[in-house]
């Protein structure tokens, strides 16, 4: 029996607002846009300067639901198997924005959950139908709950730790937690303008305090226990709790980064010296960041060649 | 030897040998797949090393490194045939054998495996060899004698109207009638 599990927007908003995200920070505007009318925002400034109005915002959400629902048509409804598979291959897609338990939400708003990631992988290492592991990646990242027990399952179930073969194709953004998830993949490979990288973390605290304030409405925070209720967004931040969240954010990039050193063979010091900027094709191989930048066909066939070379392994075991 | 992500958990929380992790020891390089592929030389990335050796003068074929490379190369080629014909997979499938080892992208165990699959020819001892040749051979030479009969002794006619070829071949007829063989027209 499975515990019950969240469900629903306060979930994902609860995951996402003020708490440790691996995520590009353009998508973080989509996912403002996307929770616009639960969340009452009226107008968002983007990072590019431009203030975008409810329809804009409205638009962009639309147009992040079309891509969703777009993915979820790939399931493989008629072998009733949590993926789409491809002769031994089964392909599983990580779009959208990662959060730890997406629910129905999966399908509909472009969001990821690492606990359907988590049963895909499941389904698929214990599969005897399938010999090797397409991973299809577009994603920004997201949250950092969750992420680090995936990437565990994942990295364990590889063919360097005597499972099977987990080709990561970045097609064509796999940044953040994305990418935690490619770099513990045995291959990653991707076109000339795959954007993989943002080894790094970050927490956006927003207060409206002096909002409230010119606005003359006075907020009282009555708590029992000094630390109760700390990075609110109705009191100014405060330097304890600031610390608090830097000491976080430092410890999920360090620990971020020596994932990316175990699974990349990298060092520490150089997953460290990417300063959590992102970086394409030829430079992240140049990094080590992926293996090479090749046609998707070429990066399939591959596969096709390992798990061919899997099959012939068997049946000479067999003999 | 140690996998790639063996001590997961104290590695992820800078207790393990993460490479280059203050006060670590560096990791075990990750194991490659047995076939694993050659480096993209478009995805090669040139090294200060490189442009260095780019501008010596020193021909190709005396540097160390090719010396060192090509004798890897032609040892790595010769262990690859041996390894093959000395499967008893090879053994009657020879030429499929050859040709196979001339496709650089295959492993010997992967041609051994092709091999398996193969029929092989049919294993014959000198002796057997010579016998079916000698058989084979006097099969022929019958065949030959008895499409062609006997040689006009005499133009002469018998009382009874046959040439001495004539009558000779008349016997030979009834002998290969005998046996079942039908005597070659013309």
């Amino acid at each position: 029996m499975t515990p019950p599990r969240a469900q629903g927007f306060p979930n994902i908003a609860g995951q996402l607002l003020n708490r440790p995200l691996l995520i590009h920070p353009h998508k973080a505007e989509v996912l403002v846009c996307a929770l616009q009318m639960k969340l009452g925002v009226i107008s968002l400034e983007t990072i590019d300067g431009v203030t975008l109005e409810a329809r804009e915002m409205m638009a962009r959400a639309e147009a992040a639901r079309k891509d969703a629902l777009a993915r979820d048509a790939t399931w493989d409804r008629d072998d009733r198997k949590s993926y789409a598979m491809s002769g031994d291959i089964a392909v599983i897609r990580v779009h959208g924005t990662l959060v730890h338990r997406a629910g129905w939400l999966d399908a509909a708003s472009g969001f990821c959950g690492y606990n359907m990631l988590a049963r895909q992988f499941e389904d698929a290492f214990n599969d005897p139908d399938v010999l090797g592991i397409w991973l299809d990646i577009d994603s920004p990242g997201g949250a950092v709950s969750g992420l680090f027990s995936l990437v565990e399952e994942i990295a364990m179930g590889t063919q360097s730790m005597g499972g099977k073969p987990v080709y990561a194709w970045v097609n064509e953004q796999a940044c953040s937690a994305a990418y935690a998830i490619a770099s513990v993949c045995d291959k990653v490979y991707g076109p000339r303008d795959a954007i993989v990288g943002s080894i790094g973390c970050v927490i956006v605290h927003t207060s409206i305090a002096q909002a409230l304030d010119e606005a003359g409405i006075a907020v009282k925070v009555i708590r029992a226990g000094e630390r109760k209720y700390r990075g609110n967004s109705v009191e100014t931040l405060d330097e304890e709790t600031e610390a608090k969240f830097q000491a976080s954010v430092d410890d999920v990039r360090n620990r971020f980064a020596r994932l990316v050193s175990m699974g990349r063979n990298i060092s520490f010091d150089d997953a460290m010296a990417t300063e959590a900027d992102w970086f394409e094709g030829d430079e992240a191989v140049s990094r080590g960041l992926m293996d090479a930048v090749l046609p998707e066909r070429r990066a399939w066939a591959m596969l096709e060649d390992e798990c061919d070379r899997i099959k012939r392994e068997k049946r000479r075991a067999a003999v | 030897m140690s996998r790639r992500f063996d001590n997961f958990a104290a590695r992820l929380e800078g207790d393990g040998d993460t490479k280059g992790d203050p006060g670590t020891e560096p990791a075990a390089p990750a194991p490659a797949t047995p076939d694993e592929p050659a480096p993209d030389p478009d995805t090669d990335t040139p090294t200060d090393k490189d442009d260095e050796e780019m501008t010596t003068e020193t021909p190709l074929e005396e540097r160390d490194d090719y010396k060192a490379g090509h004798s890897a190369g032609l040892k790595a080629a010769n262990d690859r045939m041996n390894a093959v014909f000395a499967h008893e997979n090879a053994k009657g499938r020879e030429a499929s054998a050859a040709k196979l080892l001339g496709k650089p992208n295959m492993t010997s165990d992967d041609i051994i495996d092709v091999l398996a699959d193969m029929p092989a020819a049919e294993q014959v001892s000198q002796e057997e060899a010579n016998a079916a040749a000698e058989e084979a051979a006097r099969e022929e030479m019958q065949k030959e004698m008895s499409s062609r009969g006997n040689v006009d002794l005499g133009a002469d006619e018998n009382k009874d109207g046959k040439t001495g070829r004539a009558k000779a071949d008349a016997v030979w007829d009834k002998a290969n009638a005998a046996v079942g063989r039908v005597k070659k027209e013309g």
